[in-house]
C-alpha cells in the first residue's frame, strides 16, 4: 500500500513539474530601473557602506566625443578592490557602448578619480556601475 | 533496496568525478587566483587605449581619414602575452564602435604575399580584375611594449605590468600619442 502510494506521488511529481516547463511567460516590466535614474549604480549591497560618489563632470569635447569624470571615495579605512563599468547612453537612455568591467584599488579614505571618454559622438550620457572586484 | 541505492550513489559520484566540471564564465570574471596578469587586465587596457586613440587630436583633423599600420608589439614579461593580438583588438574597436575615420592597413607578411599573387594573376589573366597600383602608404605606426616586474619573497609573489602602446609619425618618427596600463597583483604562497 505505502509503495502505491508513493509511486503515486512520484508520478504526480513529475506530471506537475513537467507541466510546469512549458512557456512561452510574460517578463516582468520594471519601470524606472536605477541604472535610467541614477549617475551610479551599486551591483552590491555591501558597496553603500563601502563607497560613496563624490563628483560627477560631464563635457562634449571638441571632437565631439563625450568625457566624462566619476569620482569614487572609498569611505573604509583600507584598500578596495572594486570593477567599474561605464555605459553611455543616446538620448533615449539606450546604451550605445560599454567599457568592459575595470578592476581598480582604492586606496582606504581615498577618492578615485575615472576619466572616461566615448567612442562615438551620438553618446549623450553616461552612467558608471561599481561593484566588488571577483 | 539499500544495496540499490548505495550503488546509484556509487554511481552518480563515479560519474561525477569523471570529468571536471567546466561552465562558461563572464569575460571580466576572474576564476583563477595568481599574480599572473589576467584576460580582464587585457581587456582594460584595449579599452583605455582605443578610448585614447579615439580622442587624439591628430587622428581627429577634419577632412583626413589618417592610415594606420601595426609595428610588432615587444613582449619583455616572458609571458608570451600576444601583442598582436591587442593591436588587433584596438583596430575592431575603432573601426567598429568609434566615429573615428581611420584607414588600417594590412602589413602581415601573409596578407603581402597573398596581395602579390593575387596582382600578379590579375596582371597575367589568370583571375579576373584589374591590378592595383601601389599599396596604400601608412600615416602611423601603432606599436607597444609590454614589460613586467617581479618579487617574490618567502611570503608571496608580486608581479608589476606595465603595457604601453604608442603612435609614431611614419614620416619625422615622431611619437605622437603615448598611453598605458598599469597594475600589480599580488599573491601569498
Amino acid at each position: 500500500m505505502d509503495t502505491k502510494r508513493w509511486l503515486t506521488g512520484c508520478v504526480t511529481a513529475v506530471l506537475v513539474l513537467g507541466g510546469c516547463a512549458s512557456g512561452p511567460y510574460m517578463a516582468k516590466r520594471v519601470d524606472n530601473p536605477l541604472e535610467h535614474t541614477s549617475k551610479v549604480v551599486l551591483m552590491d549591497r555591501g558597496l553603500r557602506n563601502d563607497v560613496a560618489a563624490a563628483a560627477l563632470r560631464l563635457e562634449r569635447l571638441e571632437n565631439g566625443l563625450l568625457g566624462g569624470d566619476v569620482q569614487i571615495k572609498n569611505e573604509t579605512g583600507k584598500p578596495l578592490a572594486v570593477q567599474l563599468k561605464v555605459k553611455f547612453l543616446d538620448g533615449g537612455k539606450f546604451p550605445i557602448e560599454e567599457t568592459n568591467w575595470m578592476p581598480e584599488v582604492i586606496p582606504g579614505n581615498e577618492i578615485y578619480t575615472m576619466k572616461v571618454t566615448s567612442l562615438t559622438k551620438e553618446a549623450q550620457d553616461f552612467v558608471v556601475l561599481v561593484k566588488y572586484a571577483d | 533496496m539499500n544495496r540499490f541505492f548505495v550503488a546509484s550513489a556509487l554511481l552518480a559520484l563515479c560519474a561525477a568525478c569523471s570529468d571536471p566540471p567546466t561552465s562558461r564564465v563572464a569575460l571580466d570574471g576572474e576564476e583563477v587566483i595568481s599574480a599572473d596578469i589576467k584576460a580582464v587586465d587585457l581587456r582594460t587596457a584595449v579599452d583605455k587605449m582605443t578610448r585614447s586613440l579615439a580622442a587624439l587630436p591628430a587622428l581627429n583633423k577634419p577632412g583626413t581619414k589618417p592610415v594606420i599600420a601595426f609595428v610588432t608589439v615587444e613582449d619583455r614579461t616572458d609571458e608570451n602575452i600576444d601583442g598582436y593580438n591587442l593591436l588587433s583588438n584596438i583596430r575592431k574597436r575603432l573601426l567598429a564602435e568609434s566615429s573615428l575615420s581611420v584607414t588600417f592597413v594590412d602589413r602581415a607578411d601573409a596578407t603581402l604575399d597573398a596581395i602579390d599573387k593575387e596582382q600578379k594573376a590579375k596582371q597575367d589573366g589568370t583571375v579576373t580584375g584589374k591590378p592595383g597600383g601601389a599599396l596604400t602608404g601608412a600615416d602611423y605606426f601603432l606599436t607597444g611594449f609590454l614589460f613586467r616586474l617581479q618579487r617574490s619573497n618567502v611570503k608571496g609573489v608580486e608581479q608589476y605590468y606595465r603595457l604601453s602602446f604608442r603612435l609614431t609619425d611614419s614620416r619625422t618618427s615622431d611619437v605622437v600619442w603615448e598611453d598605458d596600463y598599469e597594475l600589480k597583483r599580488a599573491t601569498d604562497f
